[in-house]
């Protein structure tokens, strides 16, 4: 890849990503971190992501799993501060917005769940969609959804509702 | 349990992005600009959109990170020999390359014809004659190419095809700038099978991009299913093994078993 196309990408796409990032995050810093690993990404794929049918996607894709993994490196952070001093209780938001008890269950999932969620809490994409865009059968979406759903509960304490969340 | 949400009309924001990049198929371009139209809600979105990359673009400044990491990655793709050359050696190697290097970049101009859409050699066939043509729309005007045809930047163009057994069609194309596009099946859609006929016009038009110069297209009507992926792969590979003293367009067909027609497209800004 060459400067100019890396620009090129950039200007047409950072917006997009960066966008996805904060979503995810809700932290400023950590959203232009993971535009950074995202575009790191992009170059060490070297010409793999011209075979992508749609750069569009596989950028969201990337990005979702990026921020993931921000996501639980912040958590395994916390959890080795715990281990090394006295206990600070986790201050529970207010729930004001469903997704930042969603944020909370992320946390400590697996990717293949904390996807899927994202895309259908995040995002509000229909089962259907996820599942063209994760390379899924719906019935797989539907059944990782089920499981997200039945960890949310363990973690949260109630039920999630019914999706209806705006989009932003 | 059943996890169910309440289906709504309107696009995700990833539709709404690719639709604004115009990543989308031509069909679900069209349902989803049809949608907007309808939709003061999602126009506003897509506004918002539109102004937030406006805005980025505006700003953009790619941070140094990245920046080193593309340094890092030119340094490794620099080809072995580059390191290795010493200088004292370039006069004899140059001299010993002048013969080879005539034979390899002459003898494809003296067997290639004029450029357009007359097949070239070197390509599978199959009995009986695959033929493509290709469809120009320019504002009012339609034509089919020909050998002298020169292509612009926002043309439309549609396929017609000729084909003697039923089989799957792509078009590959192979840019001034060494991006691989795949034109057929559009949008990395999967491939239809074509059933025998004469003339026949496949389905969707495409419109020409930015990019100025020569381009290779190959077209292959293959008797088996590919994905777009192996035929966008098989396309770099062949690409990435030219020197760099080939051009692209000394590729006359890819290594697939199908029948294949090889043509050049010239394009140009646009002319008066």
């Amino acid at each position: 890849m060459r400067r100019a196309e890396l620009d090129q990408i950039y200007r047409t796409h950072g917006s997009l990503v960066l966008r996805r990032a904060r979503k995810i995050l809700r932290d400023e810093d950590l959203a232009r971190d993971a535009m950074q690993d995202v575009f790191v990404r992009v170059i060490k794929s070297g010409d793999d992501f011209r075979g992508e049918a749609s750069m569009v996607t596989w950028l969201y894709r990337i990005t979702t799993n990026l921020c993931l993994n921000k996501i639980r490196d912040a958590q395994r952070r916390r959890a080795k501060l715990d281990e090394q001093g006295p206990k600070v209780p986790e201050v529970k938001a207010p729930v004001a917005d469903l997704r930042l008890d969603i944020s909370r269950v992320l946390k400590g999932l697996p990717t293949e769940l904390s996807e899927v969620a994202i895309y259908y809490y995040f995002d509000e994409m229909d089962q259907q969609e996820i599942a063209e865009l994760l390379g899924l059968a719906r019935r797989s979406v539907g059944y990782r959804l089920q499981r997200f759903v039945e960890e949310a509960r363990v973690l949260l304490g109630y039920d999630l509702p019914e999706v209806s969340v705006q989009r932003v | 349990m059943s996890v169910t949400k309440p289906t709504s009309p309107c696009p995700s924001e990833l539709l709404l992005d690719r639709y604004r990049l115009s990543d989308l198929p031509e069909a679900q371009h069209h349902e989803c600009s049809a949608h907007i139209d309808q939709c003061p809600r999602c126009a506003e979105r897509l506004v918002i959109l539109k102004k937030e990359s406006i805005d980025f673009a505006e700003g953009f400044n790619i941070p140094n990170l990245v920046v080193d990491a593309l340094q890092r990655a030119e340094k490794t793709s620099r080809p072995w020999w580059a390191s290795a050359l010493r200088p004292q050696w370039l006069g004899a190697i140059a001299a010993a390359s002048v013969g080879v290097m005539a034979m390899v970049l002459l003898w494809p101009q003296l067997t290639e014809g004029p450029p357009g859409l007359s097949p070239e050699p070197g390509a599978y066939r199959i009995k009986g004659g695959f033929s493509i043509a290709v469809r120009v729309k320019r504002g009012e005007r339609q034509w089919q190419a020909k050998a002298d045809t020169w292509f612009e930047p926002g043309d439309n163009i549609r396929f017609i095809v000729t084909i003697p057994s039923a089989g799957y069609l792509y078009v590959v194309g192979i840019d001034a700038s060494r991006t691989v596009t795949l034109y057929e099946p559009y949008g990395g859609e999967r491939a239809r099978r074509l059933q025998p006929g004469d003339a026949q016009a496949v389905p969707g038009a495409i419109e020409l991009d930015d990019t100025l110069g020569d381009e290779r297209v190959i077209a292959l009507l293959c008797k088996n299913l590919h994905q777009s992926k192996e035929l966008l792969a098989t396309a770099q590979a062949v690409l990435a093994k030219l020197t760099q003293e080939q051009t692209h367009l000394q590729i006359r067909s890819l290594p697939l078993k199908c029948a294949q027609k090889t043509m050049l497209w010239r394009k140009r800004a646009h002319h008066r």
